[in-house]
């Protein structure tokens, strides 16, 4: 411990503050990249199955999505942290701290994320929903029991990445007061310039993108026959 | 029975208009291997997949013990589908699943309870001789291993149909015989009615009943297996004729000039095409004593045609003009198609 607190002299005062703050990181990036996960799941599926030859073909649901996800992307976060706050008032009551910044998270993750499951759904070999349709199953079955569980391996794989890109987004919600490691960076490292809180957080970002890392790697390597 | 009437099917892109399947009528009886060849294109997966309503038809009637089930809605249609086993070129098993679970997810709505459907697929598996992959997943089995359990798979409801799209163009010539063989104990001990998609002659050859030739969306000719291939009207059937067996090597060696297909003066060439209605006389023998005239087979090939075997002879006449063709006329008036090829 001793080696540790000269590498980093400010670490002991500021230990119970660097544990609410990644509490506030993991609680972000738990809460809206569950949320996400889900309309991720939702939209991309969606695009796959409207899409021109899909199994519920619907070209003009499919373009709006399209042309949605691509304007949504478009918008930098920063700028669609303040573009949401009426929204985030609106739909959690709070545009302010960690709850504050779920909107925001959820509207800069879902978009990318959507794309992501997109392009993992369309690597299902196409044999695979002609010969469920062959055995009788509706599209419903075949978006579930085909289309998301035969990419289970490219899902695990997008949901890593996007996972680590929430984690960077997150630290930059916590540059306008949601909290979390990037909050702890700003106003320690930066502002108060003790250097050693931003190596802190540098290795606390690490260690959360390892696991993820982690974890996505072993789910891939289970599902993966 | 299947029956299509007049079964249309336009695929229209920015290249233009594909004219897949043209006005094609057919019946298929219950319990029959019937064949549908074509090359390339023809049209053939268009068809098979009207029959399923995969691809639904432009115009025309699908109707099958009766119904017409282009009119169903699709809930009623995904009932219909579920009696209509399918199998593929490229096997088309899901990759995440285990033999077991691949042959049990087509078993998902069929209402039997677990113990039943544990039972049922078991007892599939064992049917296609594949009891001891029961846990590998399909990219540890071989081509024929992984179409086994295609079929175990097509055949897990009961169906009264089996539509094979190419199921052996993907696999070496002796695993497509024991393929073959599989789906022929299947229509014999099931009854199951199997329409066989192909542009391999040698599956037709081996296994069909009946045999539809499709060329550029149309059904050019049907008939019997061995009608169909021992008096072929169309082109396209004589080049699959060509493609099985090597008669066809005798117009290459013609056109190269061969010595083999040399004639001296006063020589002439025929094609003979015989049926096991002729094969057992001695023509030839008979005909050279009868009408004085020396024949010398050059080439030979025998077809076995499902049962009925299906002989080609290249035979070179010399002698007088007129004996040669009284010759030909006799050996015409027993029912051997002769062609004068040089
Ligand atoms: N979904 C489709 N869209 C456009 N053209 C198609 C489609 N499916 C088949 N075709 C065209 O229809 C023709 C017949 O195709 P197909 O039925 O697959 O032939 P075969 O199985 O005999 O090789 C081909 O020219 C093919 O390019
Ligand atoms: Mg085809």
């Amino acid at each position: 411990m001793g080696i540790i607190y000269q590498i980093f002299p400010n670490l002991e005062k500021l230990a119970p503050e660097l544990m609410k703050c990644t509490g506030q990181t993991v609680q972000m990036v738990a809460v809206s990249g569950i949320i996400s996960f889900f309309f991720g799941l939702f939209f991309g599926s969606l695009l796959i199955v409207t899409r021109k030859g899909g199994i519920l073909e619907c070209v003009p649901v499919y373009n709006v999505i399209d042309k949605a996800i691509d304007i949504l992307r478009s918008i930098p976060f920063l700028i669609l942290l303040f573009l949401l706050i009426p929204l985030s008032r609106a739909i959690v009551g709070t545009s302010l701290g960690v709850e504050g910044a779920y909107v925001p998270l959820i509207f800069g993750t879902v978009p990318f994320f959507s794309r992501q499951i997109e392009t993992a759904i369309a690597e299902v070999d196409p044999g695979l929903i002609e010969a469920s349709e062959a055995m009788g199953f509706s599209p419903v079955e075949i978006i579930f029991s085909v289309y998301l569980r035969e990419s289970i391996p490219g899902i695990a794989r997008v949901s890593m990445i996007t996972l680590i890109s929430l984690i960077g987004l997150t630290t930059m919600a916590g540059a306008v007061g949601a909290g979390g490691v990037g909050d702890f960076a700003i106003r320690y490292g930066y502002q108060l310039h003790q250097r050693d809180t931003i190596w802190i957080s540098v290795i606390i970002t690490l260690i959360m993108v390892s696991i993820v890392q982690i974890v996505g790697n072993f789910v891939i390597k289970k599902t993966k026959h | 029975m299947i029956e299509l009437k007049n079964v249309t099917k336009t695929f229209n892109s920015a290249a233009g208009n594909v004219h897949a399947v043209q006005n094609v009528s057919l019946k298929i009886e219950d319990g029959e291997i019937f064949g549908i060849i074509g090359f390339s294109g023809a049209g053939k997966s268009t068809l098979v997949r009207c029959i399923n309503l995969l691809e639904r038809p432009d115009s025309g009637e699908v109707i099958i013990d009766g119904s017409d089930i282009v009119k169903l809605p699709e809930k009623e249609l995904r009932t219909v589908r579920r009696k209509m086993g399918m199998i593929f070129q490229h096997f088309n098993l899901m990759p995440s699943r285990t033999v077991y679970n691949n042959v049990g997810f087509a078993l998902r709505k069929s209402g039997l309870s677990k113990e039943e459907k544990d039972k049922k697929i078991r007892s599939l598996l064992e049917l296609v001789d594949l009891s001891d992959k029961i846990d590998s997943y399909p990219s540890q089995l071989s081509g024929g291993q992984k179409q086994r359990v295609a079929i175990a798979r097509a055949l897990a409801n009961d169906p009264k149909i089996l539509l094979c799209d190419e199921a052996t163009s993907a696999l070496d010539p002796q695993t497509t015989r024991s393929i073959l063989r599989l789906l022929e104990s299947v229509n014999k001990k099931l009854g199951i009615t199997i329409v066989i998609i192909t542009h391999q002659m040698e599956v037709v050859k081996d296994i069909c009943d009946r045999v539809a030739v499709m060329e550029t969306g149309s059904v050019v000719e049907e008939g019997r297996t061995a009608d169909v291939f021992s008096h072929p009207k169309m082109p396209v059937t004589k080049s699959f004729i060509e493609t099985a067996g090597n008669i066809g090597k005798i117009y290459e060696l013609i056109k190269e000039d061969n010595p083999l297909t040399r004639l001296n003066p006063g020589e002439r060439m025929y094609m003979l095409t015989y049926t096991s209605v002729n094969t057992k006389d001695a023509i030839i023998s008979y005909v050279s004593r009868t009408y004085n005239v020396n024949a010398s087979i050059i080439f030979g090939n025998v077809e076995v045609l499902k049962d009925i075997p299906l002989g080609k002879l290249v035979v070179v006449f010399s002698g007088e003009k007129d004996n040669i063709d009284a010759a030909v006329q006799y050996i015409r008036s027993v029912g051997i198609d002769t062609e004068e090829i040089k």
